[in-house]
């Protein structure tokens, strides 16, 4: 059975249900609507089990001055520690962001911490790609870093511009300046989309990887649907081209840009 | 943590009563593998073992200097709602804190988290514990507005410098924390802030304070899960018991010190866990 998001079903237990809310706690909200922004997402896992911890993670958070922060964090690896480092990237990539920090601020600090991190828990090696971008919906503009993560476009009524790396991946290499930023206008009902390798990754029967560009053409035939139907259809897509035999999880992030009417 | 909030904003602990059986956690999973939920539906106990897995601290780390040891009992129904954290930094210095969030289940535990790692970030990054205090207050804020939660926490932070042996610290509302000093003379290290989560106009409240470490000092601190069990006539294990058993075991090896507290807290409301126990205990060499 295809299921995308860990949600809460008839028939549950309580325990049941908690640990669903557990594990929604650590992968991101659920989808919501932001002043000027509507946002999707979706996650399926490689194996249909339930409650598997994932290394991707997808979170949105909006802070009191009004921005919006969007991240999407490839963790290598699975299990209880890839989920831990989830809980890290995410509380400390919003910890940043409150304090003030701008995106490429943010993720040298999310680097330098996550190298510390590894020594302490020395049981642990981490690397992920990231991307992270925050979003001044009333500017519609996004500051964004993409640490490896190569798979993130603006698709617009007038083409699709891919959000290429700005650092090396984090966990590596402890060094601030190797973290650049690039910054992106979201025009009005533009869509920021980005996948994990999960997706790009998909094979199918004669091996062929899907690439992270055919996001631009699957997003661009759902720019009717709503943000969490967008980001269903790409896992889907993903699914059907690996004839239903992902290797590795697949987690997608749709924002919609919509100040005023939608263009 | 069960609060209520009394008339002049102190916190006062309310009593569940549902009958309880305690469940020592105290084992971790070491396996990184660990599903749930392929093998029949997960139990409470495998829960809250993988939830203390992700978020409670990394007890086999070695730091120079120090020893220390973290442990905690879930009463029944309850997951999350304490939560301790020891962390190393690579400038040597070390970072205790321990928090008590109000409510329990995936709430609560989804405000450990960021307790944990909203800390780390700020103090990783050279904040001092009032201001790792602060910025934490004004997330947390920003997190309940977000998700529309009312969600409030005690948390005390203590930042240890090894070389010039102190550590300064914060509390947010964090009652029991102790230093038993080598000639056994013993130091409430008491709150030195609003308890966070409340309260958006009360910054300059947050302050921070500095405790010597002189070699064989004992650094105790626990949730009100200890110190507000209660026994058959509603009177609380309190604060001097709490003092007493740590005194009681100064000599002891951390992990049995910790367990004693436990332990006697426990027995004080005849094995009743009304709510989560968790205790971390260091000593500088």
């Amino acid at each position: 059975m295809l299921s995308t998001n860990h949600r809460l079903r008839a028939g549950d237990n309580p325990l049941q249900a908690e640990m669903r809310r557990i594990v929604e706690s650590i992968y991101g909200p659920a989808v919501r609507r932001l002043p000027g922004l509507e946002i999707g997402r979706a996650y399926l896992n490689a194996t249909n089990e339930e409650f598997r911890y994932g290394g991707d993670l997808v979170d949105v958070f909006h802070y009191g001055n009004g921005l919006t922060s969007v991240a999407m964090v490839d963790i290598t690896g699975h299990g209880i520690h890839a989920a831990m480092y989830a809980g890290l990237a995410k509380h400390a990539l919003r910890a940043y962001a409150s304090r003030g920090f701008n995106a490429r601020d943010s993720v040298r600090a999310l680097n330098r911490l996550c190298i510390e991190n590894s020594l302490f828990e020395a049981d642990d090696e981490f690397f992920a790609t990231v991307f992270f971008g925050i979003v001044d919906a009333e500017r519609r503009t996004m500051q964004y870093v993409s640490a490896g993560h190569e798979a993130a476009y603006i698709v617009a009524s007038d083409g699709a511009t891919m959000l290429a790396a700005t650092g090396p991946i984090i966990g590596l290499f402890d060094d601030d300046s190797a973290f650049d930023h690039g910054v992106a206008r979201l025009s009005n009902g533009s869509i920021l989309a980005a996948v994990t390798d999960g997706f790009s990754e998909a094979r199918n029967a004669r091996l062929e990887f899907l690439g992270a560009e055919a996001l631009v053409d699957v997003v661009d035939r759902h720019r009717a649907c709503e943000a969490e139907q967008q980001a269903e259809a790409l896992t889907r897509y993903a699914y059907e081209y690996a004839n239903e035999q992902l290797h590795d999880d697949v987690a997608a992030l749709v924002v919609k840009v919509q100040t005023g009417r939608a263009a | 943590m069960r609060v209520h909030l009394q008339d002049n904003n102190s916190i006062a602990t309310g009593i569940e009563t549902t009958p309880i059986r305690a469940s020592d956690a105290g084992k971790r999973l070491g396996d990184s593998s660990v599903q749930i939920g392929t093998s029949g539906p997960p139990t409470r106990e495998n829960a809250a073992e993988i939830l203390i897995e992700h978020l409670f601290a990394n007890t086999d780390a070695r730091i120079p200097g120090i020893t220390y040891a973290v442990a905690y009992r879930l009463a029944e129904e309850f997951i999350g709602g304490d939560i301790v954290d020891v962390y190393h930094f690579d400038n040597n210095s070390v970072a205790f804190s321990i928090a008590d969030i109000s409510g329990k289940g995936a709430r609560a535990a989804v405000h450990a988290a960021l307790i944990k790692y909203g800390l780390r970030a700020f103090s990783s990054h050279g904040l001092a514990p009032e201001r790792a205090l602060r910025s934490l207050d004004r997330l947390y804020l920003e997190n309940n507005n977000f998700e529309q939660s009312e969600s409030f926490a005690t948390v005390f932070f203590g930042l240890v410098d090894p070389k010039r042996k102190v550590m300064a610290y914060a509390s947010a509302g964090h009652e029991p924390v102790i230093v038993v000093h080598p000639d056994r003379t013993v130091e409430v290290l008491a709150p030195t802030a609003p308890l966070i989560g409340v309260f958006d106009d009360q910054h300059h409240l947050f302050t921070q304070d500095v405790v010597t470490l002189s070699a064989g000092t004992l650094f105790v601190a626990t949730t009100d899960g200890v110190t507000e069990a209660r026994n058959s006539r509603g009177e609380m294990f309190g604060m001097d018991r709490f003092i007493e058993t740590v005194k009681r075991n100064f000599d002891c090896e951390l992990k049995q010190l910790i367990a004693s507290v436990i332990d006697e807290a426990q027995a004080f409301s005849a094995g009743r866990l009304v709510d989560d126990m968790a205790i971390v205990a260091a000593r500088f060499l």
